[in-house]
């Protein structure tokens, strides 16, 4: 089974670990990106919600786990076919909602370029900041590596 | 004796073409989806080739929007679903055009 092993600095993201669980506790009950989808009747709507809110949840708990008593000691977290899928959604689902909640005044092109200026965030843009690009490395890296195992899956 | 219907002028039978209305998917660009994640999901959900998935995803990027596919509603529906759980910004509207 192909599986890769990333071994993160503690020091740099342990501080983001906080972040990742405050986002991840704002998104229990509604999603990152909010529904709009005019042509659906209302209860179809809901349903959609909160099937999507499931599924949005069992992703972040996957990545969550991913960083728990073991990355303490070891600082690596392991990635393969049975978690692949759901680490790259939740990725784009905690992104979301750190753009959204922190970084949507931040200038869209700078953004899309990593061109963002780090110096010139507002003190409470600068973990979300960091937690950002911390999730959007580990996006990067599981696709480079494993984007025939989740095109497969 | 058998009966024969009569035909009365006007009330013959006309068969008539009911085409259901076709729905597109339009994916709609957003600032936070990297370039690489939206191939890899629209090569995903709709398995599309590469080539294919890359055209869609510039054209998004440069016109806000692209029209992934075209058909009946309830697969429309599960294609926007099924992105929706990628987290990437889709809806369906009526295809006006009667072409695909």
């Amino acid at each position: 089974m192909k599986r890769v092993e990333v071994k993160l600095d503690l020091t740099n993201v342990a501080p983001l670990l906080d972040v990742l669980k405050n986002a991840s506790d704002a998104l229990r009950d509604r999603l990152a990106l909010p529904l709009n989808l005019p042509t659906l009747d209302p209860e179809s709507v809901e349903q959609w919600k909160s099937d999507l809110v499931e599924s949005q949840n069992d992703d972040i708990n996957v990545l969550l786990k991913l960083f728990n008593r073991d990355f303490f000691t070891e600082e690596t977290v392991a990635f393969d076919e049975a978690n692949a899928d759901a680490v790259v959604r939740a990725c784009s689902a905690l992104k979301l909602y750190l753009y959204y909640e922190y970084l949507s005044d931040l200038d869209d092109e700078d953004f899309e370029s990593d061109a963002v200026a780090y110096d010139l965030l507002t003190e409470p843009q600068q973990k979300p900041f960091l937690a950002f690009m911390f999730l959007d490395t580990l996006q990067k890296v599981i696709m480079r590596h494993l984007n025939d195992l989740i095109l497969e899956g | 004796m058998g009966t024969q219907t009569p035909y009365l002028p006007g009330t013959q039978p006309e068969t008539k073409m009911a085409l259901s209305p076709r729905w597109r998917v339009v994916f709609l660009n957003d600032a936070v989806s990297r370039m690489t994640y939206v191939v890899l999901v629209l090569r995903k959900v709709f398995g599309f080739d590469e080539p294919r998935a890359t055209a869609h995803m510039r054209e998004a990027h440069e016109k806000g929007r692209t029209i992934l596919w075209v058909g009946s509603r309830e697969r429309a529906e599960a294609y926007v679903f099924s992105l929706r759980q990628w987290h990437l910004s889709a809806i369906i509207e009526l295809d006006e055009t009667g072409g695909s």
